[in-house]
């Protein structure tokens, strides 16, 4: 027999009310996340124990500022608050969380939530913030105005919690429902004809709350849902409109103004004191200014980047003495066994331990992002970012997507869906693979800590760091601008960006983003790049051609070379005649213009499905072909010594400052990634514009790459 | 055949027949209709 379900509250609210750290107080780690069906917006729901064992499911709601749906988001908050998801009931209880420090703006929510008829109660959160900045909220005046139960509560500090519970539990033993906003009698005439017609196309009735969506939303995209489509709506909507246009009343703006008048009086007497400038708005007097903010920015991000080279810098020496350490314990132990030897070392562990060697890097990136991230700096960031985003016509909703491109393509294209705009979607995410996700860090990192980091200091470390990062955007600004205003002629929309106060980050939640990308980076490193370093040792190890080694190892004696050296131009050898080497070098023509020899080509071929692959095939076809001994650091110092054999450059450097540098525009700019090419055909429902963005960023890719290489390398001669 | 080839061909092989493993479940998972980014397509690779 199963248990009878759980009494289901929905937790809803404007977007940085403190709803979602509220959520955790209230269920801990009793958490299960997955997707509403259909979309991918997360469903994220909890159970609470509200005291003495009653059990309660809790479902945590995006973040809406009002019931007009119009991103997928918003439609999904209104389909679970009036039970139109499948296999789900309406929730028993709503709780709506309002900031106190704006407690007008978010009571409008409430009051949409209202007309929805179900029963409600509210948190009003960030109690600490509201006393800080002198007001006070009569919380007894405020519920018995609104007609239900109220609790303050700061959830950040953990105050109030068990109010909240206590609340929960009024709500769900007496079911208040929210006090009403009177409509006037042309509004609640219209609504009327808005139901009726509405049956009468849908054969079914429709709650009051959708009629009101019908009437005041100026695109009613619930109306679709609903099944009442487009041409047929039109004059049954078109009617009601007038009837509320003959009163006097704008049908879209009647809802706030009818609303926002009753809440004001409604909260006359219940919020004391005006509030006095934050700190957070004094700081952002500084950090938003037109000028200082951008300089502030440029400066935070250099001074990230540094941080993050001194401070992995021990942690990278211990892995490479572990991973050198592991070579030197499993070299004797496969002597007799040549083939799985180097596989062991110069595979496996050459390859692996290349990409490993990464990880302190990419956790102290994690941490002090997660840092800047947490005390509200980033919002800022993504501010600043707008006016930039702005002026090249994407929407004022593409900075998110763009920002979490810097993570990742694949969210950063998802999160395009709050976009409602078809076009700016499209341009959105056409502009999103340009930024400089995580997965190309690796690479820079190689390039900074065998060339830039010895050669220039750290301090041109994090210069190259901090360019590489800009060069993607510098690229996606002038592309999305032809984009948006050439080809698809975008309207610019209208864009609310909040921002939060400024706090203290939350160590114990910054530690377990950074874990959870450090495992990822772990599992990685673990499953897919430990496959492929044994595939890429195959092909850069076979055919093997043992007279042919020979006779380079004969040549290189008969110039005068030492044993070692002679060992080294045979182990040369056969990595040029392996499957990879042959691969290489007949493409290798392609990449020449930019300074690549041919086994920076087999690393940039075999890294189209994933760009951080070429650490570990870097690490391979050096440690195969220099046999320079078992240390780590020798990929670095085979990489600095390699020289051109053949050709105008023989006997020259390969990795000059200028190949360094068209390396990392490259692979800043390329598309190399399979995930972000099927999300993109995914999400844009075909090929066209996935194969238009491979094609385009490979090709830029490789101009700025030769550009960088040719111009660098005429500067220097 | 020597030990030492018979190791190397059993790493390869499955290397190999992870990665196509990998590909083939992503492949389908995209034909059912999973948008990505969930996990749901990756256990795999903990992506």
């Amino acid at each position: 027999m199963s248990a009878a379900p759980l009494p289901r509250i929905a937790v809803v609210g404007n977007p940085n009310t403190g709803k979602s750290t509220l959520f955790n107080a209230l269920t801990g780690l009793r958490q299960r996340v997955g997707n509403y069906p259909g979309v991918t917006v997360a469903r994220k729901s909890g159970t609470c124990d509200l005291g003495g064992g009653r059990l309660v499911e809790l479902i945590d709601l995006p973040g809406l500022y009002s019931l007009a749906a119009v991103s997928p988001d918003e439609r999904v908050v209104i389909d679970v608050l009036l039970g139109r998801i499948p296999g789900e009931a309406p929730p028993d209880l709503v709780l709506v969380v309002c900031d106190a420090t704006n407690l007008l703006r978010n009571c409008f929510l409430a009051a949409q939530i209202a007309e929805l008829g179900l029963p409600a109660v509210l948190a009003v959160n960030q109690a600490d913030v509201a006393r800080e900045r002198g007001i006070e909220i009569d919380i007894p005046l405020l519920a018995d105005r609104l007609g239900t139960a109220v609790a303050l509560v700061s959830a950040w500090k953990g105050e109030g919690i068990a109010d909240v519970r206590r609340t929960l539990l009024r709500g769900l033993d007496q079911r208040p429902v929210l006090r009403r906003s009177e409509w006037p009698e042309a509004i609640a005439a219209a609504l009327a004809e808005v139901a009726a017609a509405a049956r009468d196309a849908t054969g079914r009735d429709i709650p009051p709350a959708l009629a009101q969506r019908f009437l005041f939303d100026s695109a009613p995209t619930l109306a679709e849902s609903a099944g009442w489509a487009a041409p047929a709506r039109e004059p049954a909507l078109r009617a009601a409109r007038d009837r509320v246009r003959r009163a006097g009343l704008n049908p879209p703006a009647a809802e706030p103004l009818i609303h926002y008048a009753r809440l004001r009086r409604d909260l006359e007497g219940v919020v004391r004191g005006t509030g006095r400038e934050s700190r957070s708005a004094a700081v952002d007097r500084i950090l938003l200014h037109r000028v200082l903010g951008p300089v502030c920015f440029a400066v935070f991000m250099l001074g990230l980047f540094w941080s993050v080279f001194a401070l992995a810098k021990g942690p990278m020496e211990w892995i490479l003495a572990g991973v050198d350490g592991l070579k030197a314990l499993a070299a004797p132990s496969l002597e007799g066994m040549p083939m799985a030897q180097s596989l062991v070392t110069d595979g496996i562990l050459g390859g692996v331990g290349a990409f490993l060697v990464f990880l302190p890097q990419i956790a102290f990136l994690f941490l002090l992002v997660g840092l800047l991230e947490d005390s509200g700096y980033m919002a800022r960031a993504a501010f600043i970012m707008d006016r930039l985003f702005g002026w090249c016509g994407l929407n004022g909703k593409s900075f998110v997507p763009l920002l979490s491109g810097f993570a990742c393509a694949i969210p950063g294209i998802l999160s395009t869906r709050t976009i409602e705009d078809p076009k700016a979607r499209l341009a959105t995410a056409f502009a999103v693979p340009f930024m400089s996700c995580s997965a190309r860090f690796p690479v820079y990192a190689l390039m900074c800590a065998a060339f830039i980091g010895p050669q220039h200091g750290a301090l041109w470390e994090s210069v190259a760091m901090v360019g590489m990062h800009l060069v993607g955007l510098l690229f996606a600004v002038p592309i999305a601008f032809i984009l948006t205003r050439v080809v698809l002629r975008v309207r610019p929309a209208p864009f609310v960006l909040e921002l939060p106060r400024y706090q203290l980050p939350k160590v114990k939640d910054v530690l377990w983003r950074v874990w959870q990308s450090v495992w990822e980076f772990i599992q990685k490193a673990g499953t897919i790049i430990f496959a492929l370093t044994i595939v890429v040792w195959a092909l850069s190890y076979f055919p093997r051609d043992e007279a042919l080694a020979e006779r380079a190892r004969a040549v290189a004696v008969a110039k005068g070379a030492d044993s070692a050296a002679a060992d080294a131009a045979a182990a040369a050898a056969q990595v040029e005649n392996s499957w990879m080497g042959r691969m290489g070098k007949s493409i290798q023509p392609v990449f020449d213009p930019a300074g690549f020899d041919w086994k920076l080509t087999v690393g940039v071929l075999a890294s189209f499905p994933a760009r951080e692959v070429i650490v570990s095939t870097l690490g391979i076809t050096y440690a195969l072909g220099e046999e320079t001994g078992a240390d780590s650091e020798s990929l670095y110092a085979a990489m600095r010594e390699a020289r051109w054999t053949e050709g105008p450059r023989a006997g020259t450097a390969i990795f000059t400052l200028p190949t360094v540098l068209a390396l990392m525009v490259f692979f800043a700019l390329c598309s190399q990634c399979g995930s972000t090419i099927v999300t993109l055909a995914r999400e844009t429902g075909g090929w066209k514009w996935a194969g238009i963005s491979f094609a385009t960023m490979t090709t830029l890719a490789w101009l700025a790459a030769v550009a960088v290489y040719q111009v660098g390398t005429a500067l220097m001669s | 055949m020597t030990p030492d080839i018979v190791i190397v061909a059993a790493a390869v092989g499955l290397a190999a027949g992870f990665l196509g493993r990998l590909a083939w479940r992503k492949l389908a998972d995209r034909r059912k209709g999973c948008a990505g980014g969930c996990g749901c397509a990756s256990k795999l690779t903990g992506r």
